[in-house]
């Protein structure tokens, strides 16, 4: 063999550097994957832990939904709502009652309507579809969101979020600016498409950051 | 003559083809893997940070998916089912899921148990996926009825959780 070899002129090269070579980089790059899994799993968020406590400021309300953040007044809302209906007596409280029934608010982006339901007044506030802002909008300084809070002092009120399963983007981005601003926050989850609604003897509106 | 030469060359191409054709299959693995665990598949380590005046309470770490709460314990995660769960009709026609009576027999029984005893010191925090919002406020009651404080936050669908000591690494 080796007599042949040496006849033909040829001299066959060792693969054993080539396959050194490979196997070195073969394990450098699996060293590398192990290593950016382990690193890129152990991402650890930092927050405030959330513990839900009364709230004995004033709440204005964030409604997120359709990955869109929108903040506004219920109470001045649903007060601007009732003040055309003026105050029912006895006599009149039927046709009060139709009155309200029929009667519609459409206002910065929201529209308002009640009902009289489990013998409380029952308001309810339906954001428009394409009202609020993006996530990303939110980012923006000089984001509508950001105007709205700017109107408000966070020793006076905090700011409540009323979430939808596909808003939590948007949910997030809002509770930032909030925080920046130094409001106290608080949030519920909503199921889909479910409005915002308000009665007197409701659910408190509560505080957990 | 050129015959014995052409004989001679022995050709590296093949195998520097082979190499880069690894190189190349282990650096796509590594980046898929990668984004997927700094990206959608990354999970959450919460970090307790406490701020002035904010009572300390040790958190129990519980998801809440709609039907079945996953608590973290030591080591371990437990399967609670909501036992007692009962739909109700609405006078509207609507249905919607309300708490009931929980034995105390039941994973959920204990589980309140537990924490009604360690209430001074310990809360219920709820990691809520988008699947349990709908009926999160009638289970979260059931713990809020028996003196349990709690805290909830929102969490993606299928984003792993985990509760990390006080002081851990920080990102």
């Amino acid at each position: 063999m080796r007599r042949s070899r040496r006849r033909s002129g040829f001299e066959e090269p060792s693969l054993v550097p080539l396959a050194d070579m490979l196997s070195n980089t073969v394990g450098v790059m699996v060293f590398i994957f192990i290593f950016t899994v382990i690193t890129a799993g152990g991402a650890t968020v930092r927050k405030q832990l959330p513990l839900e406590r009364p709230s004995n400021l004033q709440s204005v309300v964030v409604s997120c939904s359709g990955d869109r953040a929108q903040g506004f007044d219920h109470e001045a809302l649903i007060q601007e709502f009732l003040e055309p209906l003026g105050e029912p007596t006895y006599e009149t409280a039927e046709t009060w009652i139709e009155e309200l029934r029929r009667h519609r608010l459409e206002k910065e982006g929201v529209e308002v309507h009640a009902e009289v339901a489990y013998n409380t007044l029952l308001f309810t506030i339906v954001p428009h579809p394409a009202s609020g802002e993006t996530a990303d909008e939110l980012k923006r300084s000089g984001s509508r969101f950001r105007t709205f809070l700017g109107q408000l002092s966070p020793e006076e009120r905090s700011i409540f979020f009323f979430v939808h399963p596909d808003c939590l983007q948007a949910f997030q981005e809002a509770r930032v600016v909030a925080f920046e601003k130094g409001f106290r926050t608080g949030w519920r989850p909503l199921k889909a498409g479910e409005p915002l609604r308000f009665s007197p003897g409701g659910r408190e509106l509560t505080n957990d950051h | 003559m050129s015959e014995t030469a052409d004989r001679e060359h022995f050709d590296m191409l093949p195998f520097i083809a082979i190499l880069m054709c690894t190189l190349g299959s282990l650096l796509y693995v590594t980046l898929i893997v990668a984004s997927l665990c700094i990206g959608p598949g990354a999970g959450e380590g919460w970090i307790p940070v406490y701020e002035k005046g904010q009572p300390r309470k040790i958190p129990v770490l519980i998801e809440w998916d709609g039907r079945t709460a996953l608590v973290h314990r030591e080591g371990r995660k437990d399967r609670v089912p909501w036992d007692g769960a009962q739909t109700v009709t609405l006078p509207d026609g609507a249905e919607v899921l309300v708490g009931g009576e929980v034995s105390d027999a039941s994973p959920l029984g204990r589980l309140l148990s537990e924490l009604v005893q360690r209430k001074e010191t310990h809360y219920a925090l709820f990691a809520v996926r988008p699947g349990g919002f709908e009926t999160f406020n009638q289970f979260s009651d059931t713990f809020r009825e028996r003196g349990i404080d709690v805290g909830y936050e929102p969490v993606e669908e299928g984003r792993p959780v985990r509760l990390l000591p006080e002081g851990g690494p920080r990102t």
